[in-house]
């Protein structure tokens, strides 16, 4: 199994595009903040220093993992997100 | 005072939930072998409380929370995280258990700066900080009180961490302080927290 230790938010977005169409998200001072198209929990991701508004910040696994599970999406974003 | 003076017990150990042992074998990015070791899942109690400047308002949040503290072991090294139960969706990491907490704290934190930004009056930002303490989804929950019942059963060790009642309802608080308020926060920023963070296991 390969792992990856990072994600770009990019590669994030279009995955949850693949696995829970209609996600949409905003940009906060300290978080990115993911919405669910249910209106249930949303989920957040801290911004980091680079690459905010460009879609190359870089989030960990561990972030992906928790919004996978937030919003039930695990087996579909490990499939659509190599190395998850 | 967050009683975590040593670090979990490293090795093959059963999760709380699925209680199976297993090795997972991992490539990273650059295309070395990684080894991942199973990972251990303790349920954490939290307590904070943080004063907030918003737009033209000055608020106190306290919350009683849930977390889940899952450590794992990735070539060796061993990596922490806590996810949060409720409030659900921010979760943060650290090498320790003591690092991984307090940049969960600041996780919980930067929310409440967020909300505050994007609010103009403090109805609005009280509307926003309840919703968010407030959330949570039931998988995780459940999978919180999976670890719960390992800690009770013995089946996860958690040595020299304080226990707490597992049983603890989460509450939350979300306050607007008077003018007079505000000396007491320029005072305590200047010094000791407000209040130190507590965490325990539940149970």
């Amino acid at each position: 199994m390969t792992i990856k230790r990072l994600f770009l938010l990019v590669e994030v977005l279009n995955a949850l595009d693949e696995c829970l169409p209609g996600c949409r998200w905003t940009i906060g001072r300290h978080n990115y903040r993911i919405y669910p198209p249910d209106g249930g929990a949303s989920c957040r991701f801290p911004t980091g220093a680079h690459g905010k508004k460009s879609g190359r910040a870089e989030i960990q696994r561990q972030h992906v993992q928790n919004l996978a599970e937030v919003f039930g999406v695990k087996e579909c974003l490990e499939k659509a997100l190599p190395g998850l | 005072m967050v009683a975590w003076q040593h670090r979990i017990p490293t090795g093959p150990v059963k999760t709380a939930t699925q209680g199976t042992e297993e090795t997972i074998n991992m490539t990273n990015e650059v295309g070395g072998t990684m080894t991942q070791e199973p990972k251990q899942t303790l349920p954490l109690l939290f307590s904070f409380r943080e004063k907030v400047w918003g737009n033209g308002f000055l608020a106190e949040v306290s919350m009683e929370g849930r977390a889940l503290l899952e450590v794992e072991t990735i070539d060796g090294v061993e990596e922490t995280w806590i996810k949060g139960v409720q409030p659900v969706g921010i979760a943060a990491g650290g090498a320790s258990r003591e690092e991984a907490f307090s940049s969960f704290r600041k996780a919980w934190l930067t929310v409440l700066f967020d909300l505050a930004a994007e609010t103009t009056n403090f109805q609005d930002f009280h509307r926003e900080v309840e919703e968010f303490l407030g959330s949570r989804v039931d998988a995780i929950t459940r999978r919180w009180w999976g670890a719960v019942k390992a800690v009770r059963a013995e089946e996860t060790k958690a040595p020299n961490l304080k226990k707490g009642n597992a049983n603890r309802r989460v509450k939350f608080r979300v306050a607007e302080l008077e003018p007079s308020a505000t000396m007491n926060v320029v005072e305590a920023a200047s010094g000791k927290e407000t209040l130190p963070p507590m965490a325990k296991v539940a149970a």
